[in-house]
């Protein structure tokens, strides 16, 4: 199947469409015919068209099936063909459903199959009468080969032949071409031809032998008298067959093609409408070089071959697909490269041009970090103005430095006037040089998960530079991909620049763990904190509490021993504080259990790896843990509690130590049922534990101070609902200096849930420096809405009957549902799809937060949860406010003038 | 007749009955459970109370001690000078064919302190299993000097008490309180309306009354004033 991602570009972006976010939404297929396209989605359940010039969606139909009740049974394998003699007419065939599509829109038939454990439907084929479905009988080792026709899918026909294969190597080694299943069986490819008649009922089988193993069939071309196919064995080699069928019988002959084949080469073959013949484009990637050689096959050898070859702006790792066309005497090349950039290259006489590059990677971005921009010089020393002990050094230092500032002021000015047109590039280098006034512009450093790591400016949303790792695989963490990106030193340091480290795994052995430090500004690699093979297998990786050498703080791995190792190797006890216990856990996936790990530091060891003692064990039985959350690692608590109606304070208990632990299961009375835990990570002990009965992950949680939110979709009342929890200590404190786990506090949960009016992509919560700002929820939804909504509107302590004391404290009323008002919108009419995860960052303003939502589709923005207190308005009126102010110092000089005059005649009386 | 029929059905029904309660006992939420409480006093986990008990809310029981502290061990941990000074505490669970282990640990100085004195806290999922355990021994300092204060006896008793927590049924929310109110306020202004029976003039006389005033005033103005107006009028012409 061709992976295109679930939306189509025109070559300018003149339309898109976005697809379902489930699996209804993925491509299967896609027919091009002449006007529109035929797109089957969903494993063969949804058919649509969309038209190309406008991207309207013609007509769409969806398979009706009643084994919608079990989901989970269906696998993921599906065929879809084009009838070969009519061309309207597309077949669909998954597992138990086949069904039949005219081009127009009209559902023309579709029969279910019979569904049995060991029938398992494998290849589709058409016939000017019949729809062919061969099926393997895992019982008898025979494949069923059932003919239906074409005009109603009444049955009319089945034979069965002897099958050697089973189910999966079947869908993994064979291929189909008109009626012939081509099917590598080691050194050997098997020809099976399918009688495409009912009077002919001789099934045929050739063999052709090779000298290696095969690995993959790859059909490249194929009409009803011709088709071409690649074959690739395991010494790299990879011959191209090309097969005729003979005249007015159901056989085929085959001939090798005399290509000079390299290893790495892709292939696309079109028909000539000029010349009838066919022709063959080579494609191959060197490095940063794409090479074609395209040629006419003519017989048995290559005619006409031209060659181009460009040279790509960086490096892109191999061709993953590629498809020759020729429109109207022009010739397009189209390629998904390894880092799935998107390339379309027009072949013309004077060379190939490269007319369309993007970067696919950026709508599968898994981890993201916001780093500061250093300051720059002038603002490093602003101290040093105030320096000095004698009156003349004080008095040099400050005019030498005011005369610094002067000149890089004027500088500046010079530098606006001299680029004033300078293209965004050039500006966005400029402003990722130094921290603004605010801190509101930052860097961002996003991995994607096919292995391209970019560095984004937040003020243009510019891509500063770009770097796709050719080794790159990310690891898994419950069921989502990651990759740890870790802030290994900021922009604090002046004169040295800030690092960022990436941890992954290697693509090829999977038990290989390569670390990639770069500078965030510029992405140019620190070789010296590099390194493309860690010694032991790791389990978990974390960053250190120290800064050790340079500023820089150093990696912990936990390997599969439990040991704890340092990159690059230094003592334990300089890399973690020593006088504050160190607490790691660690999830075990076959027993579900989380287990707590004491690390025991001794101040003289200068060794860099020491072993994990098991203080505590967290036991799910009967429920598998679907994902675990912490807080934000710049989550801050302001105030230790809230002030009440009558004076009094309420204890908040922030406890630091706490994660979100999310558990799917099925109680003794079969009802599914999703459990939320808060767990503690020093003692094991649990200080919330829901659980909701029939509810439905997705589940979305915000940790953050002493609450906690999340959603779930509610399959009783099929609406999705949000419940939000808040821990206190109570009406006193029991240490209002530090929090330690093992305190005797039981915490006094509050709770309450709310409908929510929309389903939910993902949520967070607005950081800000202090955390003295109120905090809002940042939804995304699926209509592609990023809302925004006031914490105050989920806190639990809501009241049904609101009393004067709850109006003093600012609570509003509790109402089960949370109304979105369309101003909270943040990002109005630019709708955002398929988000999958929200960061949110703190600026040097209190008021603000910024927030980068990403997904199929990225958004960044600022927000203010409490307005704008610290700053004028935009509408601010500086102009009033100056000539007031003029106004009011010539008015009072008028006056001082006015007062001497009256002051003298009054003495002279 | 009729009556055999009715005990018939009411004998059917008490059989439903019984046959429900036996089938929710047999895999219900409240089945037992077997623990076995082991800690790590002597350097390895060691067995101190074994208990078979039923899952409930309420249950907050002492667990009878299997073996006692000497004097010797108690005064090695005091001593204990070891780069691990826990205090872990192992709890086995069996119940039908299932059994894990679930563990937790508090510094060893805390438990010494209060001469292992504390609650357990038993978490138990809504399968009935148990997820986690929580040790508390009322306090989270101590000092090493203390616990020399502390009185020597020849021997130590565990003096435990352990309860379970279940898991609590997540919040829903709560429609029909809120409709229940609004139905409430709807009605108290409703009835407000109707509790307004009074008779016509009693409920509207703040309006009649100046009406009345006003007309019985204009009236008497036009009666005593007509004279000199109509001979102003005159006067004008």
């Amino acid at each position: 199947m061709t992976a295109i991602p679930s939306y189509l570009y025109y070559i300018e972006a003149r339309w898109r469409k976005v697809f379902e976010a489930n699996d209804y939404g993925k491509i299967d297929r896609i027919i091009w015919y002449d006007q529109e396209g035929v797109i089957v989605t969903g494993n063969g359940r949804r058919v649509r068209a969309l038209r190309y010039a406008d991207g309207l969606e013609v007509w769409q139909l969806a398979a009706t099936s009643g084994t919608n009740s079990n989901e989970e049974t269906i696998s993921k394998s599906c065929q879809v063909i084009k009838n070969r003699f009519d061309p309207g007419t597309i077949h669909i065939l998954n597992d138990d459903l086949l069904w039949s599509v005219s081009s127009y829109g009209e559902m023309l038939w579709s029969i279910e199959l019979p569904t049995k454990p060991t029938l398992k439907s494998l290849f589709l084929f058409s016939t000017s009468q019949y729809v062919i479905v061969t099926s393997l009988d895992s019982n008898s080792n025979k494949l069923q080969v059932t003919y239906y026709s074409k005009q109603n899918g009444a049955q009319a026909f089945s034979s069965s032949i002897p099958w050697s294969f089973n189910a999966k190597d079947s869908q993994s080694k064979c291929s189909t071409m008109n009626n012939i299943i081509l099917c590598a069986n080691n050194a050997e490819l098997s020809m099976i031809t399918i009688p495409t008649t009912i009077d002919d009922t001789n099934i045929n089988t050739r063999q052709i032998q090779f000298s290696n193993p095969i690995e993959q069939i790859r059909v490249l071309y194929e009409s009803n008298t011709r088709s071409i196919v690649s074959i690739k064995t395991d010494n790299a080699e990879t011959k191209v067959y090309q097969f005729n069928k003979k005249d007015s019988t159901n056989e085929w002959s085959y001939h090798e093609l005399n290509i000079q084949i390299k290893s790495n080469a892709f292939y696309s073959v079109v028909s000539d409408k000029n010349s009838g013949g066919q022709q063959i484009l080579e494609g191959s990637a060197s490095q940063q070089k794409l090479n074609f050689y395209l040629s006419t096959i003519s017989e048995q050898t290559l005619t006409n071959t031209r060659s181009y070859s460009i040279e790509l702006p960086e490096n892109m790792g191999d061709i993953e697909y590629l498809s020759y066309s020729n429109v109207k005497h022009t010739q397009f090349v189209t390629l998904r490269m390894q880092d799935a950039s998107l390339l379309v290259i027009k072949l013309a006489d004077n060379g190939a041009e490269l007319i369309l590059h993007r970067d696919e990677a950026l709508s599968s971005i898994i981890s993201v970090e916001a780093f500061d921009l250093s300051l720059s010089s002038g603002q490093m020393r602003i101290e040093d103005e105030f320096g000095g002990t004698e009156m003349f050094s004080m008095f040099v230092r400050r005019i030498s430095s005011q005369i610094s500032q002067l000149t890089s002021f004027v500088m500046r000015l010079m530098n606006m006037f001299t680029n004033a047109h300078a293209n965004r590039e050039y500006m966005d280098k400029q402003a990722a040089l130094v921290r603004d006034e605010f801190n509101l512009n930052k860097i961002l450093i996003v991995v994607t998960s096919v292995g391209k790591v970019f560095g984004i400016l937040t003020q243009s949303g510019g891509i500063l530079w770009k770097h796709y790792f050719t080794d790159f695989a990310p690891f898994e963490h419950f069921n989502t991909l990651q990759v740890p990106l870790f802030h290994i030193r900021s922009a604090a340091h002046y004169t040295h620049p800030p690092l960022a480290s990436i941890v992954y795994r290697d693509r090829n052995s999977l038990y290989e763990t390569h670390v990639r430090t770069f500078n965030p500004y510029t992405g140019d690699f620190e070789e010296s904190l590099s390194t493309s093979s860690l010694p032991h297998r790791i389990k978990r990786v974390f960053l250190s509490t120290q800064i050790v050498n340079d500023f820089c703080k150093v990696l912990l791995f936990v390997d599969a021993n439990n040991k704890i190792h340092t990159y690059p190797t230094v003592p334990l006890s300089r890399a973690l504080s020593t006088t504050t216990p160190t607490y790691i856990y660690l999830f075990d996936k076959a027993e579900q259990a989380f287990i707590g790990y004491y690390l025991t530091i001794n101040e003289n060891e200068q060794e860099s790896s020491t072993g994990l003692k098991e203080v505590w064990r967290v036991a799910f039985q009967n429920e598998q843990v679907i994902n675990i959350y912490t807080r934000l690692s710049s989550d801050r608590v302001h105030s230790a509690g809230i002030v009440l109606g009558d004076r009094s304070v309420l204890y908040k208990y922030t406890n630091p130590n706490l994660i979100a632990v999310v558990t799917e299961g099925i109680d003794y009375q079969k009802v599914p049922f999703v459990s939320i835990y808060l767990l503690d990570t020093v003692t094991g002990s649990l200080k919330l534990s829901h659980t909701h009965k029939r509810v439905k992950s997705p589940v979305h949680v915000v940790l953050a101070e002493n609450w906690i939110v999340y959603t779930y979709y509610n399959q009783r009342y099929r609406r999705y609902e949000a419940v939000s929890s808040s821990l206190f200590e109570g009406e006193a404190q029991y240490n209002y200096s530090s929090f330690s786990s093992f305190d005797p506090i039981e915490p006094v949960i509050q709770s309450k849930a709310y409908i929510l009016p929309y389903g939910v992509n993902a949520i967070q919560v607005t950081t800000t420096e202090k955390g003295i700002t109120s905090r809002d929820i940042i939804m995304a939804v699926p209509n592609g809405m990023l809302i925004e909504i006031p914490w105050m509107l989920f806190d639990p302590r809501r009241p049904f009957d609101l009393t004067s004391m709850d109006r003093e404290e600012g609570l509003i009323m509790y109402t089960p549902d949370i109304m979105v008002n369309f101003e909270s919108v943040i990002n109005y009419y630019k709708q955002v799809y398929n988000i999958r995860g929200i960061h949110t960052v703190s600026t040097g303003l209190e008021s603000t937060s910024v927030v980068f939502a990403y997904g199929l589709d990225m958004f960044f923005t600022r927000v203010f949860p409490s307005r704008l207190f610290d700053q004028l308005k935009d509408d601010f009126d500086f102009m009033f406010i100056g000539w007031s102010t003029v106004a009011f110092v010539v008015g009072s000089f008028i006056a001082k003038r006015y007062a001497a005059i009256h002051q003298t005649k009054k003495a002279w009386k | 007749m009729m009556f055999e029929q009715k005990n018939l059905i009411v004998g059917f029904i008490v059989l439903i009955v019984q046959f429900y309660a036996i089938s929710t006992l047999d895999d219900g939420n409240d089945g037992f459970v077997s623990l076995n409480f082991e800690d790590n006093i002597d350097g390895k986990f060691s067995s101190f109370s074994k208990i078979n008990i039923q899952l409930s809310r309420q249950t907050e029981t002492e667990l009878t001690p299997s073996r006692t502290i000497s004097s010797g061990q108690f005064d090695r941990l005091v001593d204990f000078r070891s780069d691990y000074p826990y205090y872990t505490l192992k709890v086995h669970f069996k119940r039908g064919a299932i059994q894990d282990y679930v563990m937790t640990s508090i510094p060893m100085c805390l438990v010494l302190q209060t001469q292992f004195q504390y609650t357990v806290t038993l978490y138990v999922n809504e399968n009935g299993y148990v997820v986690s355990a929580q040790t508390n021994t009322g306090n989270s300092t101590c000092s090493l000097p203390h616990l020399s204060e502390i009185e020597k006896k020849s021997e130590y008793n565990y003096k435990v008490s352990m309860r379970f927590q279940l898991n609590e049924i997540g919040p829903q929310p709560d429609t029909q309180r809120f409709l229940e109110k609004l139905k409430r306020q709807q009605e108290a202004k409703l009835n407000a309306q109707e509790a307004d029976n009074r008779p016509f003039i009693l409920k509207y006389w703040k309006y009649i009354v100046p009406v009345v005033i006003i007309m019985v005033l204009q009236s008497a103005f036009t009666q005593d004033a007509g004279g000199p107006g109509a001979g102003g009028g005159n006067g004008g012409g």
